[in-house]
């Protein structure tokens, strides 16, 4: 059933008008992405590409940030609370609420890419000119996509209370070894041969190769098409059993 | 026939083919006030939730003003508080509303629900902080928001002090008199003996009782007679109190400290459902 634009803006709004209240998700998905590339990332640049490719990986970590964190921990708490129900008996089509918060993600996972960007330009003195930068936001807004269903299947299956740990768990290790912290060849020998084979390591590999305007790896495309086609199944399955669960 | 509001055909409910409720079948008028009556564990918030559209019937039939209830026709002519309600802790008291208020084509100002629920005081507090009371202000505010023809409200008193219990009964009321229909789940009697027009009394997820509250009690129409005779004290329900003092006159009893009561409606239902001989 269509949502209507109306109905959609307003959960929307007020989606992101509680997360901005929230002093403690705005650090995580706003400041420490640019906190940590400004510690880690601009220091170990080698040279203006190097920047530019750690600036796409911080990139990466904020938006991976706010789809695990935002929709895992959001929809968690959302299932344990009766003002779920509540807004499941008020006139409004079955998912707005789902789709208000994938769209207050984007809003927040625009800042977390703004500021790193912005610490990128004045911190690191990048100099943007070079580089692809709109095929990269379009590779860093599709790619997101398969982290996104994985947040959302996580926030179905884990509940409020393990919420935190249980994403932290996730997005540590995906972000770690998947080389968006640091770039993947100086990672550790036996993380360097798990790393080729995570989805984050994809989702890098494809903004490195976007950015800097270099031919696409099939492997990586591929490798990340496959963890999205699995992971929206994992998510249908568990929406599926949700609704089996709590609303039949 | 009155046109019917709500419909429930045979309603059955398992859960994990346990049976929770029914079949369960009823139907509710326009400008009524409809009280659930029954135990935890009943099957009351499950038939509310049936109606609401948050759960299936198993087998059966449910409709709502002649949709399914989780039609947006439905919906946008019901208004609803659960039991234990929460809210975003991190919005505020008119934010809240304000979200409702935006599903409905037709609401009430935000003002007057201030001023009638007496939320000035918390009117720009996040409702992370409210009292119990508060936040069913804040329910029944909500529920009422968008002009409902239905109002369902699962226990809406539990907890409150008496005077805000007064003022949700007089919100009832003044609801009822604009042509408003009220289905209310409760285990209150008095409440229910104070507002209902209709009672249903549910047990074991089975309907036992059905009707209004002189009809429930007019078939009965027993008084509670206590009496001492012999040193020993007699309780006895019965339908002729006067034909009950003569017999006990004319057995030649010798009986003292007589008291003769109406039953109430708590003991009209206990009689209606067997569970008092």
């Amino acid at each position: 059933m269509r949502i209507p634009i109306k109905l959609l803006i307003l959960h929307t709004y007020y989606l992101t008008l509680e997360n901005l209240r929230q002093p403690m998700y705005l650090v995580s998905t706003f400041v420490f992405p640019s906190l940590f590339f400004w510690f880690f990332g601009i220091p170990n640049a080698p040279d203006a590409d190097g920047l530019a490719m750690l600036t796409a990986s911080f990139c990466a970590f904020a938006v991976l940030s706010v789809v695990l964190f935002q929709f895992g921990i959001g929809v968690a708490t959302d299932r344990e609370t009766s003002w779920y129900s509540y807004l499941r008996v008020l006139p409004a089509p079955r998912g707005t609420q789902l789709t208000a918060r994938i769209f207050s993600g984007i809003v927040f996972a625009t800042l977390g890419v703004l500021g790193v960007l912005a610490t990128a330009r004045f911190l690191g003195d990048l100099d943007f000119a070079p580089y692809h930068w709109g095929q990269f936001l379009l590779t860093l807004a599709l790619g997101a996509v398969p982290f996104a269903c994985l947040g959302l299947a996580l926030g179905l299956v884990v509940s409020a209370r393990s919420s935190t740990p249980f994403l932290n768990l996730t997005y540590l290790p995906l972000s770690f070894a998947g080389g968006l912290w640091m770039p993947p060849n100086i990672l550790p020998k036996v993380v360097q041969d798990v790393s080729v084979y995570l989805p984050s390591r994809h989702y890098g590999e494809l903004l490195w190769a976007t950015l800097l305007g270099a031919d696409i790896a099939k492997r990586d495309f591929w490798g990340l098409f496959a963890a999205f086609s699995v992971l929206l199944l994992l998510l249908v399955v568990l929406i599926r059993r949700e609704e089996d669960q709590v609303f039949r | 026939m009155s046109q019917s509001i709500a419909d429930f055909e045979n309603v059955e409910k398992s859960y994990l083919g346990k049976p929770a409720l029914g079949p369960l079948s009823f139907r509710l008028s326009p400008g009524q006030v409809t009280v659930f009556l029954g135990p935890n564990g009943a099957g009351k918030s499950t038939t509310f939730k049936i109606l609401l559209g948050l759960r299936e019937p198993t087998k059966g039939i449910a409709r709502l003003f002649g949709h399914s209830p989780r039609s947006p026709e439905a919906r946008l002519r019901v208004g609803y508080t659960s039991q234990d309600l929460s809210y975003p802790a991190h919005l505020n008291t008119c934010e809240v509303l304000s979200l409702v208020k935006g599903h409905f084509p037709n609401t009430l100002d935000l003002e007057e629900l201030k001023r009638r629920f007496k939320l000035e005081r918390v009117w720009k507090n996040k409702l992370g902080g409210l009292s119990g009371g508060e936040r069913r202000r804040v329910g029944l505010a909500c529920a009422l928001i968008g002009r409902p023809e239905l109002l369902i409200l699962d226990e809406p008193t539990t907890g409150l002090d008496v005077e805000s219990r007064k003022q949700l009964w007089q919100e009832i009321e003044s609801f009822k008199k604009q042509g408003g229909s009220v289905l209310m789940a409760t285990h209150d009697l008095h409440e229910a003996g104070l507002i209902a027009d209709r009672v249903l009394l549910i047990e074991k997820g089975q309907l036992r009782i059905d009707g209004t509250i002189e009809e429930i009690l007019k078939p009965i129409d027993f008084k509670r007679l206590r009496y001492q005779a012999n040193g020993k004290t007699f309780e006895e329900s019965v339908n002729d109190s006067d034909a009950k003092i003569r017999d006990l006159v004319n057995q030649g009893t010798h009986f003292e400290n007589l008291e003769v009561r109406r039953l109430g409606l708590e003991e009209a239902l206990e009689i209606h459902s067997g569970q008092w001989k």
